[in-house]
């Protein structure tokens, strides 16, 4: 995924989506487990003083720590300076600062709970994981449209490959809320979703799972013929094969011609509702899923379009990971730059400023004051 | 922890509520011999988002010096009670 790097393995996955078992459910693979419900796995002491959009991520992070073994005995991860957070949201705190602002208009700055005053920062999502599991490597918050999701897996791959950190969790978050139903005037998730990345041979090393699958290839562009092509997906005569194409819809427009898919397009919205930040990672934990239950890669994930720039991301099952490609150039090694460098392998077709508007806080020092 | 005590004055179940509430805890959960730190695992700003409920709902005011030596929730309850009393009592 960044030049000259090992590609991006990923060792976990979890999900909070209410109705959901988890994320082999998302391709159709569920074993008929539990699903998730949000209105029992929502509360209890770990929950207090905590919006609806941290909640559901501390959930979902929970289970991606949980199934990649990073966390130790008391549910906190056993290398906390090594392990980083980053959040795609863009509705994560909406509902809150909706709510806080009605209590001034109505009762004066006296009506409010001071409590609840960090919901007002879009980055509480993120310093909610990190306290809860303790982890103090950076943290990083992306509010970055529908691409908000693969946008934030590359800068979790930049993470990895500057070696700013040795594993980072992953999650895209999109509580829904008066507020969220008013702006989108549809129907929207209300969930969370992660998934854990660290190097195959981190993982390896600490005797971590086997990798579900790999992340090979980052595009971005104004549309989606220019990301898909940024991302170096293999093929001949201008078309590409594919084992899945995970979209928001069944049909992304302008792109179907260059791809050939044996399992077909899957829009996840067409599903869940709306899942706008959170769909990139849904994304990724469904083509994990798919990868290890046996099916086919590699399998590219497309967010954005409609307006919107479009992201996209390659990933392939453990059996054909091609290898890292030539380092030409390492991208900027601070995740608060704001506009992506471009590589052969992480593009910036648009050439205008991605609007990434990535929020980096050293550690988890400051929010555990 | 459940307890089959019914509530034993005006303004029990009252309170057991509002700190159920405040601590999102089903009610079932709140006794009178709940230690707030030790079974409701209550730190200082709870503790303080349960005083300022408290003064809103019974206009009984708790001093944090005083909230600091309430140790279980009986505890509370008869200073809410008592302090009431008073106030009606003239």
């Amino acid at each position: 995924m960044i030049p000259g790097t090992a590609h991006p393995a990923v060792t976990g996955t979890g999900t909070a989506v209410h109705g959901l078992a988890g994320p082999a459910d998302l391709v159709g693979r569920g074993d008929g487990g539990p699903a998730f419900d949000t209105a029992t796995a929502l509360t209890g002491r770990d929950m207090r003083n905590k919006d609806r959009g941290s909640r559901l991520a501390i959930r979902a992070a929970g289970a991606a720590l949980a199934a990649a073994g990073l966390l130790d005995a008391s549910g906190r991860v056993a290398d906390p300076e090594g392990t980083a957070v980053v959040v795609s949201s863009n509705f994560g705190n909406l509902g809150s600062v909706v709510e806080l602002a009605d209590t001034i208009a109505a009762e004066t700055v006296t009506g409010l709970n001071p409590l609840r005053l960090p919901e007002t920062a879009c980055s509480v999502i993120a310093a909610w994981v990190a306290i809860r599991f303790g982890l103090r490597g950076p943290s990083l918050t992306v509010c970055n449209g529908t691409s908000g999701g693969l946008d934030a897996l590359f800068w979790a791959s930049s993470l990895l490959a500057t070696r700013r950190a040795r594993a980072v969790t992953v999650i895209g978050v999109e509580p829904t809320n008066d507020a969220v139903r008013r702006l989108l005037g549809a129907d929207s998730v209300d969930g969370a979703v992660a998934v854990v990345l660290e190097t195959a041979e981190a993982a390896d090393e600490r005797g971590g799972p086997a990798p579900a699958a790999f992340l090979t290839g980052y595009g971005r562009g104004p549309d989606a013929a220019g990301a898909i092509a940024a991302t170096g997906l293999p093929g001949a005569g201008g078309r590409h094969d594919l084992g899945l194409w995970l979209t928001e819809v069944d049909r992304p427009d302008g792109a179907l011609s260059m791809v050939r898919t044996s399992g077909g397009v899957l829009g996840l919205e067409r599903r869940l509702g709306r899942c706008s930040g959170a769909l990139g990672v849904l994304q990724c934990a469904a083509a994990a899923a798919h990868l290890s239950g046996g099916g086919t890669g590699p399998v590219l994930a497309t967010a954005g379009g409609a307006g919107e720039p479009v992201a996209a991301v390659l990933l392939t099952g453990a059996d054909a990971t091609p290898a890292p490609l030539a380092s030409t150039e390492v991208p900027h090694s601070t995740p608060h730059v704001t506009r992506a460098v471009p590589t052969t392998a992480f593009t910036d077709a648009e050439n205008t400023d991605p609007e990434v508007s990535v929020r980096h806080r050293k550690g988890s020092r400051h929010a555990e004051r | 922890m459940p307890s089959d005590e019914q509530p034993s004055t005006a303004h029990t179940a009252e309170l057991h509520s509002l700190i159920a509430d405040v601590l999102e805890l089903p009610v079932e959960e709140i006794t009178a011999e709940s230690r707030f730190i030790d079974d409701l695992e209550v730190d200082s700003l709870a503790s303080l988002q349960i005083a300022v409920q408290v003064e809103k709902r019974f206009g009984v005011s708790i001093g944090e010096t005083h909230l600091a030596s309430i140790g279980s929730v009986g505890e509370m309850t008869e200073l809410v009670e008592s302090r009431m009393a008073g106030k009606s009592g003239g």
